[in-house]
């Protein structure tokens, strides 16, 4: 198998390997390096990575002992070739040359080691591009050949011990390749002169000469390198080559595991196989043991009746018998009597009775057949329990698995089961089906839907959100299919809630949000995710911080003051927590409010930013659904602030003529009354005549008398729960126009009304300014 | 380099010194009391613009121990001397909370001898009106105008740990009107003002008519310089903040020598920003300034403060 798989590369073999012919062996013992011609030719071009690599194996072994070598295992690798089988490719290119060449010495059969050294030659004279591809393939069956080598072997022993040595000879091999070249370049010195010191290297030899020998010497038309330059290129060489190795063990190793854990399932199913076996067969001798003693028991029994009645019989047929006797002996007595007068008086009794005797008819039987009944055989059972040897046992049924968090989405769900061990399954039938009214409703109501599934798991798709759904599973194999599973209820998570932009309150130090659930049925709970935003980082990056188990909205959460916060909302029901609502953000620096429309007024317009409110004295809209709430009498709009106490402030923009009351009202402040007429409003108010402008400020329908000479386009309001006032002031100037005091017990509302024609822009999020710290 | 100017720098500091050391020797302390764990004392000293001996209440804070306070003055009304505003208005309290320095001169020039200056309570002694005097014989000594806005605030910063840039002005009755005309009259050189039933158009009411004719003579064109209403007309400047309280049960007020409404009317026509509250049921007494000064120094205090 192996082999043929290879092939393809065989055929660079013998081109590569043609400097191995014996035909030039006088050169290699000459240099006494392991450098044919071939090899000269690949680093002239500057190959120095297989130059780098070469080193290795001529360090291997004694120098003497190379040309012998050399010859015998080019020889042998012919004599392979010729053999048309190319074993060496399957033999670890690092860990055996040194093996096989041990085995030169052992002097072993030339094929067994030939093939390593075909190989060791193999990988020094082909380019790193040709032979990697190569290697990869054979670095998964290289243990498994090797081992089989060594079955092969002679002396597998030696040979286990030897490969074994050469195994951990690999790394130090490497890693001593230095040292290797420092000795060749002895030798080599040796041989130009004994005296002078080697300071180029000659890229032709490819080994370390005296720069004289460049200028005058043999290698005087040779292309030289500085020689630390050419250390360094050998080292990296040597580096990448242990890389190289390592990767390869690594490889090794996982392949070895890979193996062990095939070995322990092939283990574990054969044992299995030999169990189920084991039960059958006892299931079928258990059942041909109970017939046969079934059997004879009935057979006992019958023969037993028979003889009995048989036996029965022969007593009445023996009585019988001694009757027909006595009788004969009675009559012959008396025909023999000589008395004519007794005879006839004791014959006629005789005589009689002989005559009755004679008149009972006699018709003996044979009172049981001496035949066997036909006894039933059950060879259909019989039958089955043989087939069912060959065949594998009717799973059981599945075990299905709870839901677990994570594994549900708005509309799809990861449902999984488990199978008793010995079972075998083919395939499974997953059945499902909503149930109605959250999954309160019990009863083995037929399935909605199923498939057929392979894995022990499946996704379903196209689920609605937020709905609670049943599932169960069969197990089917060849021989059947098994009972239905457990039903398991599973809830797909809730689409993401919706924040709602326009109901969004916040301070200092709190954030009141609101919003809408995204599915019809209501989630269990809520978590608001929120993170601080900090301009020119990476918001997606900061910290998020969550708050569970949230079931009221709108919900208030405490912040930090003066912070930028995002804000995301998750539904949770039992199937785990939707996607995030797309993001809002909010600004803790001021405080932001917005207007409870349902309080507005019918005359009362809000404007797309949610801030501005338009008066128009006559166009009254009718059209608006009605609520209790609204306003009634004044075109008034009631604004929510985050509920908590503290300091507010907001400002409004007013145009010059425009009539308006602003300030704060009670949440239950009556809704067919003016702000500022009752106890429950604070407000200030502005009127125009032509002539003037008058201000009042205005509670429980009374004002002081306050005149205000420059007539305020932004008039900012402060309402401070902390020391109990609301301050009105001309946000322009600054000016501080009026402030109330009244400790406040409940939390107001900003009031915001219109008397003439206009529009009014509630502009928020401000700081609180330093003009309002004294007012 | 540095040296030099180290030098200078002290020659200057050593000219400074003598400088203060002789315009010390001219402060008497008259009284010295703690009050709100500051001091409330009253100084005497020469007067250069008036020529006469002038005393005036200074309070203390506890804070200008540490650092230098902003100063206020308080102008006072007719008949006054530096003494009612200390012990009746009850302004201490406020002051030691804000950290302000609150200056109460006299209302007048005393003892200087001027034919007739005592013949009327609502003309010479007790009744400066705050105005530099232009005709014979008071225009020697009635400078009070000068007095207020140059000797005296050189003298306290001179001699006491006050922020000389930061001062504010405010007063009752004749000192509202003084409050006005300082500040409308020099845009800039305080940081805030407001009165207390001021005077707000004295050329159109019987008491100022009667001082301005004495102080100023006859020609009315002259008075314009001291009139709130009149000032305010013609203002150009940072625009103050004023805060304005009027009593509604004032005689005064009934009787036409305050005037507001006028001063509001010129006001509004030059935007300049004031909040005049009429308080119901107030009449032109110290029990009125008392209520409401708390309020006005918080006033000062956000510009003075600020």
């Amino acid at each position: 198998m192996m082999e043929e798989q290879l092939l393809p590369v065989d055929p660079v073999i013998p081109e590569e390997a043609d400097p191995e012919d014996p035909q030039t062996p006088e050169k290699a013992p000459g240099e006494g390096i392991l450098v044919p011609q071939g090899e000269r030719e690949l680093s002239d071009e500057g190959q120095l990575e297989a130059a780098g690599f070469q080193f290795d194996h001529s360090d291997l072994c004694e120098p003497g002992q190379r040309p012998q070598i050399f010859t015998e295992k080019a020889a042998a690798s012919q004599v392979q070739r010729s053999g048309g089988r190319d074993p060496g490719v399957n033999i670890h290119p690092e860990s055996l040359p040194i093996s096989a060449l041990d085995h030169a010495d052992l002097q072993f059969p030339k094929g067994e080691f030939a093939t390593g050294g075909n190989l060791m030659d193999f990988s020094n004279f082909l380019p790193g591009k040709q032979f990697d591809p190569f290697q990869q393939i054979v670095d998964g069956s290289e243990t498994t050949s090797q081992s089989s080598d060594r079955l092969l072997s002679p002396i597998s022993d030696r040979m286990e011990q030897e490969s074994e040595s050469a195994q951990t000879a690999h790394h130090p091999t490497a890693l001593t390749m230095e040292p290797s070249r420092e000795t060749e370049s002895e030798l080599d010195s040796q041989e130009i002169s004994q005296d002078t010191i080697p300071d180029v290297y000659c890229q032709s030899c490819q080994i370390p000469i005296p720069a004289f020998e460049k200028l005058f010497g043999s290698h005087r038309h040779h292309r030289v390198a500085p020689l630390p330059l050419a250390a360094e290129a050998a080292k990296l060489e040597c580096r990448n080559n242990v890389n190289k190795l390592e990767q390869q063990l690594i490889q090794m190793e996982t392949f070895v595991n890979h193996l062990e854990e095939i070995f322990v399932t092939v283990e574990e199913n054969i044992g299995k196989q030999e169990h189920y076996l084991e039960v059958q067969y006892d299931d079928l001798m258990q059942f041909l043991v109970q017939g046969y003693e079934d059997r004879s028991q009935e057979l006992e029994e019958e023969k037993k009746l028979k003889l009995e009645k048989l036996y029965g019989e022969l007593m009445s047929c023996g009585q019988r018998i001694d009757l027909y006797k006595e009788l004969l002996e009675t009559t012959q007595r008396l025909f023999n009597t000589e008395d004519k007068q007794t005879f006839l008086k004791n014959g006629q009794t005789t005589l009689a009775r002989l005559e009755e005797f004679l008149q009972l008819d006699f018709n003996p039987e044979v009172p049981t057949t001496t035949e066997f009944e036909k006894f039933p055989t059950d060879m259909p059972e019989v039958q089955r329990l043989i087939d069912s040897i060959s065949s594998i046992p009717v799973p059981s049924a599945p075990l299905m698995c709870p839901q677990t968090p994570g594994t549900a989405t708005a509309n799809s769900m990861r449902v999984r089961w488990s199978l008793s061990a010995d079972d075998t399954v083919e395939h499974y039938q997953l059945y499902y089906r909503q149930l109605p009214g959250g999954g309160t409703q019990q009863g083995e109501a037929p399935a909605d839907t199923s498939l057929k599934v392979k894995e022990m798991y499946h996704t379903i798709r196209n689920l609605k959100p937020n709905t609670v759904y049943e599932f169960w599973v069969t197990a089917t194999n060849s021989t059947g299919t098994s009972a239905q599973s457990e039903r398991v209820k599973h809830t797909t998570v809730p689409l993401a809630p919706t924040i709602n932009r326009r109901a969004v309150a916040s301070c200092q130090d709190a954030a009141l949000i609101e919003w809408e659930s995204g599915s019809q049925n209501p989630a269990c709970s809520y978590t608001v995710e929120f993170c601080q935003v900090c301009n020119g980082c990476d918001w997606r990056e900061s910290l998020t911080e969550s708050l569970t188990g949230i079931t009221s909205c709108p919900t208030l959460i405490e912040l930090e003051a003066n912070e930028n916060y995002l804000f995301y909302v998750r539904a949770l029901n039992e199937g785990g927590c939707s996607e995030r609502s797309s993001p809002i953000n909010i600004r803790t620096t001021g405080c932001q409010l917005y207007l409870m429309e349902k309080t507005a007024h019918l005359a009362l317009s809000i404007l797309e930013d949610g801030l501005t409110i338009v008066y128009n004295e006559d166009d009254v809209h009718i059209d608006r659904p009605a609520y209790d709430n609204r306003f009634t009498s004044c075109a008034a709009v009631l604004g929510q602030l985050a509920p908590v106490q503290g300091k507010h402030y907001w400002e409004v923009e007013v145009s010059e003529h425009l009539e308006y009351r602003i300030g704060v009202a009670s949440p239950n402040t009556p809704r067919d009354s003016y702000p500022g007429s009752n106890i429950t409003s604070w407000c200030m108010r502005h009127t125009f005549t032509p002539s003037r402008s008058k201000f009042e400020f205005l509670h429980n329908g009374t004002s002081p008398d306050v005149r205000i000479t420059v007539p305020p386009k932004r008039i900012g309001i402060l309402l401070d729960y902390d020391t109990g006032k609301i301050s009105f002031f001309n946000a322009d100037i600054p000016q501080n126009l009026f402030t109330f005091s009244q400790q406040f017990q409940n939390l107001i509302n900003p009031c915001f009304a219109l008397e003439s024609s206009g529009i009014l822009k509630i502009c928020h999020g401000i700081p609180i300014p330093e003009f309002t710290k004294l007012p | 380099m540095f040296c030099f100017l180290g030098t200078k720098a002290a020659a200057a500091r050593a000219r400074a010194v003598s400088l203060i050391t002789v315009t010390k020797m001219a402060l008497t302390q008259v009284s010295s009391a703690k009050c709100f764990n500051g001091y409330q004392k009253v100084y005497e000293h020469e007067s250069s613009e008036l020529k006469c001996k002038m005393r005036f209440g200074i309070y203390l804070p506890p804070k200008a121990e540490r650092v230098k306070c902003p100063v206020l003055y308080w102008l006072s009304g007719l008949t006054c001397t530096e003494q009612n505003f200390l012990t009746k208005a009850a302004s201490q309290q406020a002051g030691a909370e804000h950290g302000i320095v609150i200056v109460a001169p006299d209302t007048s020039p005393r003892g200087c001898n001027i034919q007739g200056e005592d013949d009327n309570w609502d003309f010479g002694t007790g009744a400066g009106f705050y105005i530099n005097a232009t005709e014979d014989p008071w225009k020697t000594n009635y400078r009070m105008h000068a007095y207020i806005t140059e000797e005296l605030p050189r003298l306290i910063n001179a001699n006491f740990s006050v922020n000389p840039e930061k001062m504010s002005i405010f007063g009752h009755s004749m000192g509202g009107h003084g409050a006005l005309i300082c500040a409308l009259g020099n845009p800039g050189k305080y940081k805030s003002v407001s009165a207390l039933a001021p005077i707000c158009n004295p050329v159109q009411c019987p008491w100022g008519q009667k001082a301005f004719t004495g102080y100023l003579g006859s020609d009315t064109s002259k008075w314009e310089a001291y009139d709130a209403t009149c000032l305010a007309r013609t203002y150009s400047g940072p625009l103050p903040d004023i805060l304005i309280d009027q009593g509604k049960d004032d005689q005064f007020l009934a009787a036409g020598q305050l005037l507001p409404d006028n001063f509001m009317a010129a006001c509004t026509d030059k935007k300049i920003p004031v909040v005049f509250r009429l308080q119901e049921g107030y009449d032109h007494s110290y029990y009125f300034i008392a209520t409401f000064v708390g309020d006005h120094i918080k006033h000062h205090a956000k510009y003075l403060n600020a």
